[in-house]
């Protein structure tokens, strides 16, 4: 059984180590307040004691670091940064490595030994701060409440299979083995005619409305200029009129099937050898469409035909920026 | 990019459009060797000439579908004889995986192919453009994309909502 406690503390020593003797200048690390058992990711800079106190690691660390590093790098450019990432943070965070997105060496990884993600709403509040936190290999307890693995909110850990990836520092020990990858669901939607699944997705790019939540909460979503939303085009003074008026706009903001499928196919390419299969995109449409049914198009063929393991190392090259001889050709009409 | 579509509904009249990227060293000399030999294809295709077949980004394909294309055709050199060494062997993976995503969303895989054809194949050239028309021809118009409104009439924004 684990004790998430005694983890968290031993994290915090790690975390307090680390600034005390300035390996870094700050930590991103998770911290628990009032709502307790509910997390939320926070920098922590030398002498906070207040903040480095309420340091915490448990199931319901769900956010992702490597999301809250992404969204702040303009201002962690430079600095010397420690990082606690959870196994599919950390493989999101070795693909953002393998771009350049981050240097390597600007970065102290801590990597917590995850089970498997619960969701707080799940679970009524704790009375205190000391009720314990614990898990076993069926699943999360918080004081006298108790839900399985399968009832605790996050489908996607039941079939992560990342394991033993090399942080600089490791907390915790698995306390269950991990599961396998599941493509179920693509069987299911594959065995359907051509047409029944053209329906199926043209419904669900009919319902996007394009407010780009799943490209926000993701992890390796991280274009400073995004090549499908004018709107976050870097203009700046010295841009000239003509290549304002010029640059290409790949699909416009109207909400038609036609405009949301160039969306989210484009964006299902872009994740091709990228997606960690974290499912936080799909958690965090507001219109709760199956995004993982078109994201592991992609992520089936790079697993299964290309047998690439994505996030596996920082030195190994990007998917897509690479190539094997052995790579199939077009077998024509059928495939 | 307004690609029109000469339909004139499902069946015999139906006339496919076809928007085919080929490389200037390989297969654009193919289909200027299949022209000067006076080789019979169907006039369906519009040809996009590109300098290799690994400039082809995944969008400009999936933009050629959502404006209108029934299918869509990538051809460059033969693995090895790329002009710049190994563009082909990028655009082969990346191309591949969008041709398992578009399978995946039901987009009959005749409607989307890649293939490398040398400057000498001219007949290759023809056999592939015949073969992708005569498919497409069988399949039909491709509905998926055309949700009964107007999407952008110009690549730099939407004319008409
Ligand atoms: S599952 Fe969604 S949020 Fe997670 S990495 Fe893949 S695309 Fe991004
Ligand atoms: S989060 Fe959902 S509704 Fe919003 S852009 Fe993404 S798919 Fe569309």
């Amino acid at each position: 059984m684990r004790d998430y406690r005694s983890e968290s503390a031993r994290l915090r020593e790690i975390v307090s180590g680390l600034l005390e003797r300035g390996e870094v200048e700050l930590v991103v690390a998770w911290t628990e307040g009032e709502d307790r058992p509910r997390t939320r990711e926070t920098l922590i800079g030398k002498g906070r004691e207040d903040l480095l106190r309420k340091v915490v690691w448990s199931p319901f660390c769900t956010t992702s670091t490597v999301t809250f590093l992404k969204k702040n790098k303009a201002a962690l450019a430079g600095k010397r940064l420690g990082v606690v990432v959870k196994d599919c943070d950390l493989q999101a965070l070795n693909v953002l490595l393998q771009e350049h997105f981050l240097k390597r060496e600007d970065l102290v990884i801590i990597g917590v030994r995850c089970d498997g993600l619960a969701e707080a709403d799940l679970f009524p509040r704790p009375e205190g701060a000391e009720v314990p936190i614990t898990s076993d290999g069926g699943g999360v307890t918080v004081g006298k409440q108790r839900r399985a693995w399968e009832d605790s909110g996050f489908t996607t850990c039941l079939t992560c299979s990342y394991e033993d990836m090399k942080p600089d520092h490791v907390v915790g020990e698995y306390g269950r083995k991990k599961g396998k990858p599941e493509w179920g669901h693509l069987a299911r939607l594959q065995a359907l005619e051509p047409g029944k699944r053209r329906e199926h997705y043209a419904a669900l790019f009919e319902s996007c409305i394009r407010c780009y939540a799943c490209r926000e909460v993701c992890p390796v979503c991280a274009c400073v200029e995004c090549a499908i939303d004018p709107g976050e085009r870097a203009i700046t003074p010295r841009t000239a009129p003509s290549v304002k008026a010029c640059a290409p706009v790949w699909a416009c903001r109207e909400r038609s099937v036609s405009e949301n499928a160039v969306y989210l196919l484009t964006r299902t390419m872009h994740m091709a050898g990228r997606c960690v299969r974290c499912g936080w995109c799909e958690r965090a449409c507001p219109v709760g469409l199956p995004l993982m049914e078109i994201l592991d198009l992609s992520n089936d063929a790079v697993r299964r035909v290309y047998r690439y393991e994505v996030g596996r190392d920082p030195a190994d090259p990007p998917f897509l920026a690479s190539y094997a001889e052995t790579d199939p050709d077009d077998k024509g009409a059928g495939h | 990019m307004t690609v029109e579509t000469p339909t004139t509904g499902a069946g015999t009249g139906f006339e496919p459009r076809i928007v085919a990227f080929i490389c200037n060293w390989c297969t654009y000399a193919a289909a200027d060797l299949a022209g000067v030999s006076r080789l019979q294809m169907p006039p369906n295709t519009l040809n996009i000439r590109v300098m290799c077949s690994g400039r082809i980004n995944p969008m400009l394909v999936i933009r050629a579908f959502s404006q209108g294309a029934d299918g869509v055709l990538v051809s460059g050199c033969h693995m090895g004889d790329c002009h710049y060494i190994t563009g082909n062997y990028y655009a082969r993976r990346r191309l591949l995986t969008l041709k398992s995503v578009l399978t995946g969303i039901g987009i009959e895989p005749e409607r989307f192919r890649v293939t490398w054809i040398s400057a000498a194949e001219a007949q290759d050239y023809q056999r592939v453009i015949t073969e992708i028309v005569e498919n497409v021809k069988r399949l039909g118009p491709l509905t998926l994309f055309r949700d009964g409104r107007v999407v952008a009439r110009e690549t730099t924004g939407c004319a008409e909502g």
